[in-house]
């Protein structure tokens, strides 16, 4: 794996995951019943992270790769914004939503948006490599 | 209410997914090209 994505992994991914890794040891020290497993706002924090971590990255690439810059932005602010509004339904009493369903959908998005930013790293670490290899 | 952030999701993933395999093979095809073009060069 290239420096890249190993920093990619470690400073990005693992910062993500941290509320659901807190989570998972509240879970784990608590009886059963008090603290859950699974949460969709830390699905939602993971996903922020990697999106808004994919434009600030997007945005130091040079102007040969505008097309794909395009797409990447668009995809990442959608997002956000469809993430910022599953937030907000976490915060509405459980008769309005479905909670668990909530907690499903913010995981597959989550999945998504690890995809999504693996796809973007793994340009740019190739970006990278030619420039090197060009000198 | 959830209905809708369920259809959502779905469009979303697809899309996402979508995105996915078109730049991972962009970034292929692009670098392999470039690859061939420098070994000619050499």
């Amino acid at each position: 794996m290239t420096d890249k994505k190993t920093k990619w992994l470690i400073y990005t991914v693992l910062v993500g995951l941290l509320p659901g890794l807190c989570r998972v040891l509240a879970w784990i020290v608590t009886n059963s019943g008090i603290v859950n497993i699974l949460s969709p706002s830390d699905f939602v924090a993971f996903g922020l992270v990697l999106h808004i971590s994919n434009i600030n990255e997007v945005e130091h690439l040079g102007d040969e790769e505008r097309d794909w810059k395009t797409v990447q932005n668009g995809i990442s602010i959608t997002f956000i914004t469809f993430y910022s509004v599953l937030y907000t339904l976490t915060l509405v009493p459980d008769k309005v939503v479905d909670i668990m369903k909530m907690t499903y959908c913010s995981g597959v998005l989550a999945i998504v948006s690890f995809l999504i930013s693996y796809s973007v790293y793994d340009r740019i670490a190739s970006i990278e490599k030619v420039n090197k290899v060009q000198g | 209410m959830t209905n809708i952030i369920i259809i959502a999701t779905l469009i979303l993933a697809t899309a996402g997914v979508s995105l996915v395999v078109w730049s991972l093979f962009s970034t292929r095809k692009k670098y392999y090209n470039e690859y061939i073009s420098r070994k000619k060069n050499d």
